[in-house]
This record gives structure tokens, sequence and C-alpha cells, in this order.
């Protein structure tokens, strides 16, 4: 269960974009779900009930906060051993750290769906208790977070970097 | 960039992804949960108060975090992570990496219930003639049989003399086995499980994946009590729950029932619980008659 509590964390500062709320969302879930546990149906899956929490109580900071937050992901470094030449490696962690921003400039829902399936590695089902949304939903969200992000992998990186509603102020359509 | 290869490109992100670092969320939880009632300071060794409170001390100059609580939290947090500690002291080495999964710490997991009423008893109480069906035991096999396929001797209380009937759960890894007592005198009818006196073994240091947790409900009392050279744990006061939680994640209750007075211990590589509604002193005197 070390690794709900490290997807429990995660998930909430996804949500939130703030290592300190996702810490108080997600100490809050676990306390919740312990409160809750002998309602928890027997033989239920776990996690997803408990992601479930976490996610409610993420979302509850981030309105509260009443602002978008700034996600900031950072890509690890590449071992040089584990790619052909230092020059691969580098070149693969630079395309990774755009890959990372442009989720960065996406709109909320968006980037909320990638980051579940991708970034959290969740499953459909999974995303859809996360999301609070049906699961056919999650298809169709993704489907749509992929297509902007692909718009933005598209601008030319100053140029997205000169639009200051797109790096912090929740720009894309809603 | 097609629809697949900018998917490739978030799997591969997602495996590289420098995550802040997970904060001990366990230990805050483990002191939030501290509800009242606070257990009994004497249930502990006096040690492990001064290296609970060293260590909460440690997590608010971490943190800075404890100034937000109310006054009367610290005494509560320092009772109810010294009633973990303590428990993981005396419980199964081999599951402690399963309950420093939830916790931060090893072996079996008391909580205190506080706030909100325990849940109804399991609906279908089991009859007395029923000796174990329906607790979620497993499959019924003789003596020789579970022997047979844990490939280890099963442990049987001399005091008691051969089990009425035995249950070999292989869904634990190792394989649970429950040896079940019908009521008799001295052993009354348990509220909670229909018999009279149950007792389960299972490997502790095989089955690290599997967690062991008991909530105790509001009242319950927790106390350290000496079983042969091992050092036991004593439940009573309140029916509480049983948690597994599988190799897969999922938590697993068994039965959805509640147990009554429990004796929690190790001995020979095994985790042994034997629950019957007895006193702490008949409950040990089973205990140290296994062989």
């Amino acid at each position: 269960m070390r690794r709900h509590q490290e997807l429990a964390w995660r998930t909430a500062y996804v949500i939130t974009g703030s290592t300190a709320d996702a810490e108080d969302a997600a100490q809050e879930a676990f306390v919740k779900a312990y409160a809750a546990l002998p309602r928890f149906r027997p033989g239920a899956a776990f996690k997803p009930w408990l992601l479930t929490i976490v996610a409610n109580e993420a979302r509850n900071r981030r309105r509260a906060a009443g602002r978008r937050a700034n996600l900031a992901l950072r890509v690890a470094s590449q071992p040089t051993g584990a790619m052909p030449s230092p020059e691969a490696a580098a070149e693969a962690t630079e395309q990774r750290q755009l890959l990372v921003q442009a989720i960065g400039r996406l709109a909320e829902r968006d980037r909320d769906v990638i980051a579940c399936r991708y970034l959290l590695g969740l499953s459909e089902a999974e995303s859809a208790d996360v999301l609070g949304v049906a699961r056919g939903t999650v298809k169709s969200q993704l489907s749509r977070a992929l297509r902007r992000l692909r718009t933005v992998l598209g601008e030319a990186p100053g140029q997205a970097g000169a639009e200051p509603a797109g790096a912090g102020g929740g720009g894309g359509e809603r | 960039m097609t629809d697949e290869d900018l998917e490739l490109a978030l799997t591969d992100l997602g495996a590289h992804l420098a995550w802040p670092e997970t904060p001990d969320l366990a230990a805050a939880v483990g002191l939030r949960l501290a509800g009242s009632p606070v257990p009994r300071p004497q249930a502990v060794p006096a040690d492990l108060a001064s290296r609970v409170r060293a260590r909460i001390d440690d997590l608010a100059a971490r943190r800075g975090r404890l100034g937000r609580w109310r006054p009367g939290w610290r005494a509560a947090a320092v009772a109810a992570v010294v009633l973990v500690l303590a428990i993981t002291l005396a419980a199964m080495p081999g599951t402690r990496e399963a309950i420093a999964d939830l916790l931060g710490i090893g072996g079996v997991r008391i909580t205190q219930g506080g706030g909100g009423s325990p849940p109804p008893p399991s609906t279908s109480r089991p009859s007395p003639a029923a000796l174990g069906e329906g607790l979620g035991l497993g499959e019924r096999v003789s003596l020789a049989e579970a022997e047979a396929r844990t490939g280890r001797p099963v442990l049987v209380p001399g005091r008691l003399g051969p089990p009425d009937r035995v249950w070999l759960d292989q869904t634990i890894p190792g394989g649970a086995v429950t040896l079940i007592y019908r009521p008799r005198a001295g052993l009354p009818v348990s509220g909670q499980t229909g018999v009279g006196l149950m007792l389960t073994s299972f490997p502790g240091r095989l089955e690290r994946e599997v967690l062991l947790k008991k909530l105790v409900g509001s009242g319950g009392r927790v106390t350290e009590v000496q079983v042969g050279a091992a050092t036991g744990l004593w439940l009573e006061g309140a029916p509480h729950y049983l948690f597994y939680v599988a190799p897969d994640g999922t938590t697993r209750d068994a039965s959805g029932r509640l147990a009554g007075n429990t004796l929690l211990w190790e001995r020979d590589g095994l985790t042994l619980r034997l629950e019957a509604e007895v006193d702490a002193g008949t409950a040990v005197a089973i205990a140290t008659s296994l062989r």
C-alpha cells in the first residue's frame, strides 16, 4: 500500500498542482478512508475507492484556491548508460521536457485526463473515478485532450511562452 | 505526430517524470487518526513514548504543522502512535513491510475506531453448529491435509486437544490454517464467530504482502501480554474488523464480520491469532500450550 500512498499523493498533486495542498488532500483522504473502511464493500478494489476520495479532496482544495494550479512537473535526467549515447539521452530528456511543458499549458480538464492516463498510469476506469465522470466520458475527454495537446506541441515554444494566458491563466476553450 | 506517437511519447514521459517526493503521509495520518479514547498508557513500554514524542517533535520541526492542531491532540497522537509502535514491536517482522505501506512501520496495525458509530455486526450470525462455515476461512480439510498442503506442522493447543474442525485458506500466501473448537465449559459461544475458539496461523515472514489490519471500535483495549518467550497483543473490550490486503492491492475482508477478544502473537515464523470470549489469562494459557 506504499504505492497507494504514493499514487494518492501524486493524484492529489496532479489535481492541485501544489505539494502542500496535495499533502493536505491526501492526508484528509486517508483519514476519511479509514473512517469509512467499515463501509467499504468487501471484495471491492481498494485503489479506485481510495483514489475517488483523494480526487474529491484535491478538487475541493483546487476550488478553494480559486486559481488554476500551475503543475510543475520535471523530467528525470536520463541515466546515460540507458541510451546509446549521451547526446541521445539529452535529446530524449529535452523531448520529454517539451511534452511536460505542453501538458502544463493545457486547460485543467484536458490536463487532468492526460495526467490520469499517462502520468499516473491509471486505467480508464480508475481515471473515471478520479475525474468523477463516466467511463465513456474519459475516452472522449482523452481524445479531445490529445488533440489539443498536439495543437500546443505544434506551436513554437517562444510563441506559447509569450502568451501569458497559456502559461498560467487557464487558456484553452472550456 | 500521430495519435499513436503521441500516446507513446506520453507513456514514455510517465515513466521518466521526476515527481516531488511523496511526503510521509502515513505518519501524519497515524497521528490524525488518534481519536478518543486514548489507549491506556500502561499498555505500552515507557521508552516507546519518548521515542514517539521525539518523532512527533521531529515531524513538527520538519513540517511546522503541529501548531495547527488543537492542544489535546498531541497527547492523543502520542498515545496512538505509541500504540502502533508497540504493536509493531510485538508483531510479525515479516509484515512490517506491508504495514509500512500504510503507516510507514511494520506489523499489525490497530487503530482506534474513534468517531462514527461502529457498523452493524454481520447480519447473519453464524450458528454454533456451523463451526466456522461462512467465516471465509477457506475450505474444510483434515489436520493431516492441512499439514500436507502447507508443508508445515499445525500447532494444536494441548489444553484443548484436537480441533473440532480445520479450515485451510490457500489464498493467503503460505496458507492460513484455522482450527475451530466448539463452545464448551470455559469456552462460551462467541457472538462474532458462533464457535468456542478460533485459532488461525499463517506464515508471518512470507506473507509480507498480506496486511493484517484491525480496527478497534471505540472502547477497545490493547495490551501487551507475554506468550511464552514471545510478546503478544491482547485485544478486548470491543469488536473490531479484520482486513487483509491481497498482493494485488485489493482489500479483502474475508468475512465482513467483527472479531471478538483476540490474542495475536508470533511463533516459529508464524503469525497466530486466537479468538475466543475468554479472558487474557485463559487465552495466553491456551496459546502457550500449543505444540
